[in-house]
């Protein structure tokens, strides 16, 4: 049970479900352990299953054309990884999930999420409430596609990730920010030194 | 019969989704307007904030950033629904304008009516729950799809989603979607009208 503590913490915060409900839930799920660099689903890859994210990050990757890994989003603690679009049209991934640290996390399968949504009583709201809350994100993901401004992208990145600057290397960043490395450095000290003035 | 005939598109994508009773039938399109609107209308701009959610019995729509370069984010047609979720859950203000590309003929169901949906409606919640799962995948698309700038792939995913738009919407419409000129545009579709024979 210890194990599903920060799950059952998270769920509990948005629906009101049973002590029987929690227990019948859990039992459908498998606790997972990936090292930093392993993949938790891979590109072209059926995905049935979503993680909730005990500990440790993870990164989306998209290769794009030319085969170059390009980072699309990062998922810490508290929060659930999937590949969501290959997850809701029930595809093969466009994407890869990458544990960039070591993770412990708790996979949920589709029939697991189908359960919770069709025989605990308030699962739909549940589902439905994580689904505005992606909306939200969504926007603002999208909107880092309309800003041209690095700088402006960078801050944005920040608000949307606070501290990410301090678990990824600048590497990582500047693919997520689709900006060359070293434009990235020279941002990164420019933004630096204002803040710090 | 339970409803004006006009909602009967829009029941029918609803019952496709959900089981809900005579009563519920009622009780929600009740709530819903219909209204007629010219080509040229804005259903919203920027600044608004979006209280309804629109369902197209009939016309063509577009999002569109307006300003010194035009630029034409996505499309909508019959039997599909148009917000602005961040203005329907959130309240904040819009920052496209929603543009009638045709004469239209739309379903309105207002902000409270979804919320007594959700509270009062046996499968209100998964109604809810799925049409934010559609708009989440059509989100994610849009997202992934900016990483991969080939405007003939962009030009033939727009044909297959929108089947009749060279009819309806003007080339240089097209051309702000697909982000390039309107030379452009006549030399792509001359090399896919190659392609093709």
């Amino acid at each position: 049970m210890e194990n599903f503590k920060k799950l059952d913490q998270f769920i509990s915060s948005i629906i009101n479900w049973t002590k029987e409900e929690k227990l019948s839930f859990f039992e459908q799920l498998s606790i997972k352990k990936y090292k930093a660099g392993e993949y938790l689903i891979k590109e072209k890859e059926f995905c049935n299953k979503l993680f909730f994210i005990n500990k440790g990050l993870v990164s989306i990757v998209l290769k794009d054309k030319e085969g170059n890994s390009i980072t699309t989003n990062f998922i810490a603690e508290n929060n659930f990884a999937t590949s969501m679009l290959a997850f809701l049209n029930k595809q093969t991934s466009r994407v890869f999930l990458l544990a960039l640290e070591d993770i412990h996390c708790i996979e949920i399968s589709r029939p697991a999420l189908n359960w919770l949504y069709e025989n605990v009583k308030e699962g739909n709201k549940f589902g439905r409430i994580q689904f505005e809350l992606l909306h939200d994100w969504l926007n603002k993901r999208q909107s880092l596609n309309y800003i041209t401004e690095p700088i402006e992208r960078y801050r944005l990145m920040l608000m949307m990730y606070p501290g990410i600057e301090k678990r990824v290397s600048q590497k990582i960043i500047s693919s997520f920010l689709r900006i060359d490395p070293a434009h990235f450095s020279r941002l990164k000290s420019k933004s630096d030194s204002k803040a710090s003035k | 019969m339970l409803f004006h005939p006009v909602y009967t598109p829009l029941v029918s994508v609803f019952s496709q989704v959900i089981k809900w009773s005579d009563e519920e039938i009622v009780g929600f399109t009740n709530q819903f307007t219909f209204g007629q609107f010219k080509k040229g209308f804005y259903l919203l701009q920027p600044g608004d904030i979006c209280n309804q959610l629109w369902f197209f019995n009939k016309g063509f729509c577009r999002i569109v950033i307006k300003g010194e370069k035009e630029k034409s984010l996505h499309f909508v047609q019959e039997h599909n629904f148009i917000s602005d979720l961040s203005g329907l859950l959130f309240n904040f203000p819009a920052k496209f304008y929603f543009e009638l590309l045709e004469n239209s003929e739309i379903v309105s169901i207002p902000k409270s009516a979804l919320l007594w949906a959700q509270e009062n409606m046996t499968e209100g919640n998964k109604l809810a729950r799925i049409f934010h799962e559609r708009e989440a995948v059509a989100k994610l698309e849009s997202i992934y799809d900016t990483y991969f700038p080939d405007i003939m792939y962009r030009y033939e995913k727009m044909l297959l989603e929108f089947p009749q738009i060279e009819q309806r919407v003007s080339q240089r419409i097209i051309a702000s979607y697909l982000n390039i000129s309107r030379v452009h545009l006549s030399r792509l579709k001359a090399k896919r009208k190659n392609l093709v024979k």
